[in-house]
Formats: structure tokens, sequence, C-alpha cells
């Protein structure tokens, strides 16, 4: 049997578990119910395509990462959790990692994707004239700048579902699986903004490394580029981050989490933590022994 | 008896952290019999089988399988199965099937007694079914050596004795079954060979003749109150730890 057959087999049990999963699916129609809401509100949806994107930007930034949390954190654990079955078939941990990933990706992209494509068939109904040229032209809206917003942010998804896959792995049972993955969804939201900010309001990050600080942060970098890339074209105004440590903030948090999870399959993190724990005890314990018998002479 | 083995045990020991759970365990698992691991809780059962399927990596000696070359050397039952929600039996077995192009599903599940549930999603099933379906994932691929983790756990005595009769069945097919279990009954009638942890150690091994003589007992019971001893505490390995 080859690598790819594995690979086949378990990403299309991943989706079809995505699939199978009520909660997933009301998950994407509430994302419609909110994108709707969003832009009955600020009315980007008659100036186009762009206008659009950036008022969807902001509620993205939080619900991305939410549903990539939600389809992630326990890709590895309670009863999705067969790994030492699994270690009795011929089946690699690299075609087992990629084949959890693809199946939960594509299960992602249907979640998110499919609410922003039909948010683009409404604006190239409601949108002006501008909106139905199909090129990329400084300051002319297009829907293929909609198309690279939406790709942006399913590589973003991507991103946060790898990170809360290296969380599922790492953690031993349900209950801690969902702390963490709260932990990586704030860090995720907040954490590199804050980080950026902090920096500057001490004075350690200065103006000119502002674009490469946030660039580190995977919703800073989504941000960064969704404004350099789909809003920059239109207004010409760009240079919101360093578009090179973007790309590669985001592909490093991604290779990293998809290492971790590899590497964390054999759960060896956690345990070789606790065993290091049990015999720093251990040692501490002897010490305070050895320590007490020295005093009595 | 055969004179070939399909697993070797040398001086495999396992610690977590300063607890060491099993200590010098060296064992023979003689190919075609069904031989079970027995002993009281605590004593290295699960343990020892999941590090002879890789599910924990030994802390010292080895394991090595020295059955037929095959896709799948060894099927493995947990002590706690766990299938996905929202897929039925069949899909569930087609699943890993599809991993070693095992046989159809429903071939594996006449084979258990439980092709009538085929279509029924598993969390509908009960522990009895369920114990079942884990055993019929053990032998997907045809594996020369099938182990089962407590595979009548928890079930009633009737469903008890058909898991048993099942890996019985699985042993006559020329297969290696390895259980544990605390059935010792059960274990009587129906294992060629049995191993009996104590404080993670074999404490003995051998035929049920051979043991019922060493320890000049007729029961199964009678050897391992004869090992054990005070039965009235438990035994802790690691003591606080």
């Amino acid at each position: 049997m080859s690598r790819f057959r594995g690979f086949g087999v378990v990403a299309w049990r991943e989706l079809l578990t995505v699939v199978r999963t009520r909660s997933y699916l009301l998950l994407s129609a509430g994302l419609l119910l909110v994108f709707v809401g969003v832009l009955r509100v600020a009315g980007g949806i008659g100036g186009g395509y762009v206008p659009t994107a950036v008022d969807l930007l902001l509620p993205l930034e939080l619900l991305v990462p939410l549903v990539a949390v939600a389809l992630g954190y326990r890709a590895f654990s309670g009863e999705n959790d067969d790994r030492p079955v699994l270690r009795t078939y011929p089946l690699s941990k690299s075609a087992l990692v990629a084949g959890v990933f693809a199946g939960r990706f594509v299960g992602l992209a249907g979640i998110v994707g499919g609410p922003l494509v039909a948010v683009g068939l409404a604006v190239s109904q409601i949108g002006g004239p501008e909106s139905r040229v199909f090129a990329v032209h400084h300051g002319v809206d297009s829907p293929i700048l909609f198309v690279r917003f939406i790709a942006l942010t399913l590589c973003f998804g991507a991103v946060v579902l790898a990170m809360a896959m290296a969380v599922s792995v790492l953690v031993r049972n349900s209950r801690a699986a969902l702390a963490a993955a709260l932990a990586v969804l704030v860090a995720v939201v907040a954490g590199g903004d804050l980080v950026a900010l902090l920096g500057l309001s001490a004075g350690s990050i200065s103006d000119d490394l502002l674009g490469t600080v946030l660039a580190v942060g995977p919703n800073a970098a989504y941000r960064g580029l969704v404004l350099e890339s789909v809003v920059g074209v239109v207004t010409d105004r760009s240079n919101a981050i360093n578009v090179p440590a973007a790309v590669f903030g985001l592909g490093g948090w991604l290779g990293v989490s998809l290492l971790i999870v590899w590497f964390g399959l054999d759960r060896r993190p956690a345990l070789l933590l606790q065993n290091a724990l049990d015999r720093a005890r251990s040692l501490g314990l002897r010490r305070r022994l050895w320590a007490r018998l020295r005093r009595r002479g | 008896m055969s004179d070939r083995s399909v697993l070797r045990l040398d001086g495999v020991a396992k610690s977590f952290g300063t607890v060491d759970v099993l200590s010098d365990i060296s064992v023979s698992i003689p190919a075609g019999e069904l031989v079970a691991v027995i002993g009281p809780n605590g004593s290295g059962k699960t343990t020892l089988l999941r590090a002879i399927v890789g599910d924990l990596r030994p802390t010292g000696g080895s394991i090595s399988y020295t059955g037929p070359d095959t896709n799948r050397p060894i099927g493995y039952l947990p002590q706690r199965p766990t299938f996905r929600s929202g897929f039925t039996a069949a899909e569930t077995l087609a699943f890993y099937s599809a991993l070693v192009d095992g046989a159809a599903p429903e071939i594996l599940l006449e084979r258990v007694g439980l092709e009538a549930a085929a279509g029924r999603n598993v969390e509908n099933l009960s522990g009895g079914m369920r114990q079942l379906l884990g055993i019929a994932q053990a032998i997907v691929g045809d594996p020369p050596l099938v182990i089962l983790d407590e595979p009548a756990s928890g079930l009633d005595p009737n469903m008890s004795e058909y898991v048993f009769e099942t890996a019985a069945e699985i042993a006559s097919e020329d297969r290696t079954v390895l259980l544990s279990s605390h059935d010792l009954t059960l274990v009587e009638e129906t294992a060629d060979r049995v191993v009996v942890l104590h404080q993670g150690r074999v404490a003995a091994s051998g035929t049920l003749e051979t043991l019922s003589s060493r320890f000049g007992t007729d029961s199964l019971r009678g050897v391992l109150n004869a090992i054990v001893g005070d039965t009235a505490r438990v035994s802790v390995l690691g003591g606080e730890q």
C-alpha cells in the first residue's frame, strides 16, 4: 500500500467526521448570518467587493480562529483518538498528520468559504458596475480581489487549524484540550497585537520595525496581507505590513504547528515533561532528606 | 504446543518517572496458541500489552515480533476502544480495512457474529457489541498475532463467554491470541498458556497443568492467591508517587 493511499483514507474519514457533525454545519450557517448582519449595518456590500472585504475583515479575525479551533482542538483527543490502534496499521505518521490536516482543512474551507462565496455572489448582484471587472487594476474593484480575500482567509484558517491540532496532540484529555484550545484562540486573536503594543509603548520596538513585528502574529499577518494585496490594490495605500515577513510568519506558524503534531503523535513531549517533573520532584525530595540528615549530624 | 514463537520479550522494563511499572519481563509467546496474561490490578498487564503494540516505548529490554512477514503483524483491541460517532459499524471497519486492503466489513462482522449491526451507528451499540466491533477491528488484515486487552471487561457473563469463544476461534485459525483478563474461570476454559504478572514482574508462566502442579492447587485463583498473598490490601507500585 502506498503512503498516498493511507493519506487519502484518513483525509476522507476526517472530512466525513466534519460533514456528519451537525454543530459544524450550524457554524457555517451562523457565519453567514453574522456576515449578513455586519454587511447590513456597515453597508459595504453596495460599494463592491473591496468595501465588503473591509467590512468583513474584523469579524473574520475573530470568527476564523473560532471555527479553526472548533475543528482542530479534538482532532487527536476523545473519541477521535485511535492512535494506539492505528499504530498497528501500515500508516506512516506523515500520512496520518497530512490526512487529518487535509480532511479538516477541506471541512474548514467549506464552513468558512461557503458563506464567503455566497457573499461574493450577492456583491455581484448588488455591487456597482465597477465590481464586474474581471481584472486587477489600481483603483478598480474586482471579483478577483474578493477571491484573493477568500484565499487569504482560508490560509489564515489553515494556520490556526494546525495550531489547534498541535494543542490537541499534546494534551491528554478532552477537557485539557478545550482549555488549551481557548488559550490558542486568545493568543491568536489578541496575542500578536498585544505584544506589538507593549513593545511599542515600552520603546523596545521602533516605528520602522512595527510592520515586521506585527507580521509575526498570525492574526496581524492575515490582516496586513489583506490590507496589502486586496484593499491596497484599490486604494493605492499600501505598506501596512512587511509582506515577506507576513508570508514567512504564517508559513512558519503552519510548519512549526504541523511539526509539533508530527512529533507529538507519540505523546513524547508530554511524557518527557512528566518524566522530567517526576525526576525533579524525586531529586528535590532526596536533597531535602539529605539536608535534614546532615543537619542532624 | 508449537515450537515456533511469534513474539519474544527479553528483559523488558517500563518506568513512568521514578515508578517502575514493568521489570525484567522475559517471555516467549508460541504461535497458534491462546495466551492469557493475568494478575491483580496495577500489576502491569495493560502496560505490557501497550508496550508490545508500540503504544508505549519500553525503557529497557527488547520486544521482537518473530512471526511471518505481513502487512499488519499485530492486531490490537485496547482496554477502552474508541470509535467515531456518526459512523456505522461497517463504515468503521471499512476505514481500517482500506489501510491494509483487508476483507470487506461484512465478512469481518460475520466472523464476530455482529453482521446484524452492520448499519448501526457505533454510538448506538451496546458495550458487548462495541467489544465485538473492537475484536473485528483487531483481526482486520489477518494479523498473525492478535492482542486483546481485557476483551470481556464490563460485559455480562453470557457476552463475556461469547467474547472468549470468539477469541478461541481466532486462535484456532492458526493465529496467536494474547489477551489479558480478570475472569479466571473463562481463562481456565480457553487459554492454552498463562502468564501471571505481579508487581511488574513475571511471577509464573506456563500451561494450566504446569502452574497447578507447581503451586499445588487445581485452579487459577489458587495460583494467583499463592503468588499475590495478602489480598486484603491493594499493592501500589511506587508508593505515594
